[in-house]
C-alpha cells in the first residue's frame, strides 16, 4: 500500500511535526507511516484524510498484492 | 470512539525508572536480605535454603524489574507504540516456544559430544520461563523502536 501523505502535507504547508500535534500522535509515527513502515489504524486513516479534505481511498492506495 | 476490546492499562512512564533500579539493585538486596535471613536464624535449613530458594531469590528482581519496563508507557504512547508493543509480546512467546523446546536437543548434543549421558536442562523453572519471555519482549521492542526512531534521524540529515 502506498500513500499520498507527504504531497498532501505539502500542498498544505504542513511539516510533519505539526501533522502529529494535529492527530494526536508522534513525529515518528507520522515519519513511520509516510516511509510505508507502518499502516496506520482505520481511526487515525480517517482522521488524516478528513484534515486533508480528501478520502481514506484518495489518502491510501492499494497495490498489486495487497 | 470507543474500544471494542478491553485495552490493558500501561504504567506511567516513571515505572521504567523503577524498574531499572528494582533489575540493578534488586539481586544484591535479595542476596543481602537472605543472608540476614540466614543469619538471625529464621531459615534453619542451609543447605535447602540454597537449593529450593535461591530461583526466586535470583529471579523475582529480574521478573518484577522486567514487567515494570515491559508494562508501563514510552514518553510518546502513541498507536504505533502500542503495536510495537503486541508485536514485540507475539514475538517473545515466539522465541521463548522455540527456545525452550530447542534448548533440550542443543543442550544433549553437547553433552554427547563430551560422552556424557542424556538429561533434562533445568531453565530455571516457571521464573526462568517468565524471565525470557519478558526478557524476549522487552529486547525485540526497544530494537524495533530504535529503528524507527533511527529513520527518523537520518530524514531529518
Amino acid at each position: 500500500m502506498k500513500n499520498n501523505i507527504k504531497v498532501e502535507r505539502a500542498k498544505k504547508d504542513m511539516t510533519q511535526e505539526q501533522l502529529a500535534e494535529a492527530l494526536c500522535v508522534s513525529r515518528q509515527t507520522i515519519n513511520a507511516i509516510e516511509k510505508n513502515k507502518y499502516l496506520p489504524s482505520t481511526l487515525l486513516a480517517l482522521k488524516m484524510s478528513n484534515l486533508f479534505g480528501l478520502t481514506v481511498n484518495e489518502l491510501f492506495i492499494l497495490e498489486e498484492g495487497d | 470512539m470507543k474500544e471494542v476490546l478491553p485495552q490493558v492499562k500501561l504504567l506511567p512512564y516513571r515505572y521504567k525508572r523503577y524498574g531499572l533500579w528494582v533489575l540493578i539493585i534488586g539481586i544484591p538486596v535479595m542476596a543481602l536480605l537472605s543472608m540476614a535471613l540466614l543469619s538471625v536464624g529464621l531459615i534453619a535449613d542451609r543447605q535447602n535454603f540454597f537449593t529450593e530458594w535461591s530461583y526466586p531469590m535470583v529471579y523475582y528482581p529480574i521478573v518484577i524489574g522486567l514487567a515494570l519496563l515491559n508494562f508501563s508507557e514510552e514518553k510518546e504512547e502513541d498507536e504505533m507504540v502500542q503495536h510495537l508493543r503486541y508485536q514485540a509480546f507475539m514475538t517473545g512467546v515466539y522465541y521463548l516456544i522455540v527456545g525452550i523446546l530447542m534448548l533440550p536437543l542443543f543442550t544433549n548434543v553437547i553433552r554427547l559430544l563430551e560422552g556424557k549421558a542424556m538429561g533434562m536442562p533445568d531453565v530455571g523453572g516457571m521464573l526462568g520461563a517468565l524471565s525470557l519471555l519478558l526478557f524476549y519482549t522487552y529486547i525485540y521492542f526497544r530494537i524495533r523502536l530504535h529503528q524507527i526512531r533511527k529513520a527518523l534521524e537520518a530524514d531529518e540529515e
